[in-house]
């Protein structure tokens, strides 16, 4: 505040300078700076984040909010932002954020599952995750855009999309054969069992198996199929003839198939067939030229 | 009408004129500019005020730092650090970061927005000068971010188990401190309580 003393004699005082200052509105620069620098963070979030999709889970077991990571083919996808517990309690809703990338992976017929460490006796799986904890692994389906899914509680047995025929064998009991089994032909696996149910009638099995598009050929409206597990032990005069498949058919179980006479005529896919307890002798002497 | 400044490099007492707009006084003896309130105080306090409110929305939304551990990959943002600290039952410490990092902060930038917006209106005099006031008392909290940062070096001296990478909100939340320092530096508080007249000099 002036002086009101010397403000009365203010001849005694110098004079200040005075200048034309064109600096003046530098300073805008520094918010015009600072939205474009917001700018440029939202345009990097939104180019590298896709859409939230909202996957349900009966368990949820071993995801983790913020950690648990998507995956297809080996790579990350997206990760798992949150989990919440449905309304009546019953199930989870796990919510995934999607890279950019991945969008086409939010349509219909996309099925989630989530990848554990499995010991079994088709062979060991997930051991990755004993580390860095489990995960979700998707198979892309090719339906309409949706961001609702639900999630299988086990692995399919088909993670990609693996081109074959589908066929469903009957049988009146399962024996040891079970999701994952194998199919064989002479001795080579050519496809594996999806899964089985029990028919409507209450008496026998639906057994859904898979055949690889490449061995489909083999298949004929003719085409025997039997149990291939276990052991095969046969007394004669000529002494004790054991044979099985494979070991893994001994312990896992499994289908053996063979088209007697050649394939007259080829199958339709969900064709039925019968599953027999065992083969018979002629099915298996003439093997086919393959 | 002529007002006496001294000069605030050399301390000379020395007269001077209404300013036309545009124009700059220098010292009539050590040639540094001189004015009598500081220069082009409400322009620069908010643009660097706003500045700050717009780094301060990214600060608090994106990551501060994104850790891998063993192939597990955590963002974590301000508020998760937070709620972290609450978690574990550091309620001290979890209140002083929030406070000092998002309260504080928050407070400062919205008060002198306030401030500037509203200097040259006759209604708002009294309560002006609690928003300063308010001001006054948040403004050694904020100093406090230098122990945020500090909790930032230790989460990345982790570095030999887990890797550590600064997120988009760790640059923001460092912008936001260096623009309501420099718009807190460039306020000049006697703007808060001179009449329009004396405010033509700033």
């Amino acid at each position: 505040m002036p002086d009101p003393n010397a403000a009365q004699r203010p001849s005694e005082l110098p004079q200040a300078k005075v200048r034309t200052s064109r600096l003046r509105y530098w300073v805008w620069l520094v918010p015009i700076g600072v939205a474009g620098l917001v700018g440029y963070y939202l345009y990097d979030y939104f180019a590298a984040h896709g859409p939230t999709i909202t996957i349900v889970f009966d368990e949820a077991k071993g995801l983790t909010a913020n950690q648990s990571d998507l995956r297809y083919r080996g790579a990350k996808l997206g990760s798992v932002k949150s989990m919440e517990l449905s309304k009546d309690r019953r199930h989870m809703f796990v919510k995934v954020e999607l890279d950019k990338s991945a969008e086409s992976i939010a349509v219909e017929g996309s099925e989630f599952w989530i990848v554990r460490p499995e010991v079994s006796t088709s062979g060991i799986r997930g051991l990755k995750t004993i580390v860095s904890g489990e995960y979700l692994q998707v198979k892309p389906g090719h339906g309409k855009r949706t961001d609702h899914f639900t999630g299988l509680e086990e692995p399919p047995i088909l993670t990609d999309d693996q081109q074959g025929v589908q066929l469903t064998l009957v049988t009146d009991k399962i024996s040891s054969l079970g999701r994952g089994s194998p199919i064989y032909y002479h001795d080579i696996q050519v496809g594996q069992v999806l899964h089985y149910e029990l028919a409507q009638d209450g008496q026998n099995m639906h057994v859904q198996i898979f055949i690889h598009k490449k061995y489909a050929h083999l298949l004929g409206t003719n085409s025997k199929f039997w149990k291939a597990g276990g052991l095969n032990v046969r007394m004669s005069l000529a002494g004790i003839q054991m044979s099985a498949e494979t070991i893994q058919s001994l312990i896992q179980g499994g289908v053996a198939f063979s088209t007697p006479g050649g394939v007259k005529e080829p199958v339709k896919p969900g064709a039925v067939f019968r599953l027999h307890e065992s083969s018979l002798p002629e099915w298996t002497e003439k093997p086919l030229p393959v | 009408m002529e007002t006496l400044v001294a000069c605030n490099t050399c301390g000379l007492v020395q007269r001077m004129e209404p300013l036309p707009p545009g124009a700059v006084a220098l010292c009539a003896r050590c040639n540094f500019a001189i004015s009598s309130r500081k220069p082009y105080s409400r322009m620069r306090t908010g643009a660097f005020a706003l500045a700050a409110l717009l780094l301060y929305f990214p600060a608090n939304y994106f990551p501060i730092v994104t850790t891998y551990y063993w192939g597990a990959h955590q963002a974590t943002t301000i508020f998760d650090g937070i709620r972290g600290l609450f978690q574990q039952g550091s309620y001290f410490v979890g209140g002083l970061v929030f406070t000092t990092s998002i309260l504080t902060p928050a407070l400062k930038i919205l008060g002198l927005l306030f401030l500037v917006a509203t200097l040259n209106s006759g209604r708002w005099k009294k309560f002006r000068t609690y928003v300063y006031k308010i001001i006054q008392i948040v403004d050694p909290w904020n100093m406090l971010e230098v122990t945020l940062l500090a909790i930032l070096v230790s989460v990345a001296e982790l570095g030999k188990v887990a890797t550590v990478h600064p997120g988009a909100g760790v640059f923001s939340f460092a912008g936001v401190v260096v623009c309501t320092l420099l718009a807190t530096i460039t306020f000049d508080p006697r703007l808060v309580w001179d009449t329009p007249e004396e405010k033509s000099h700033a």
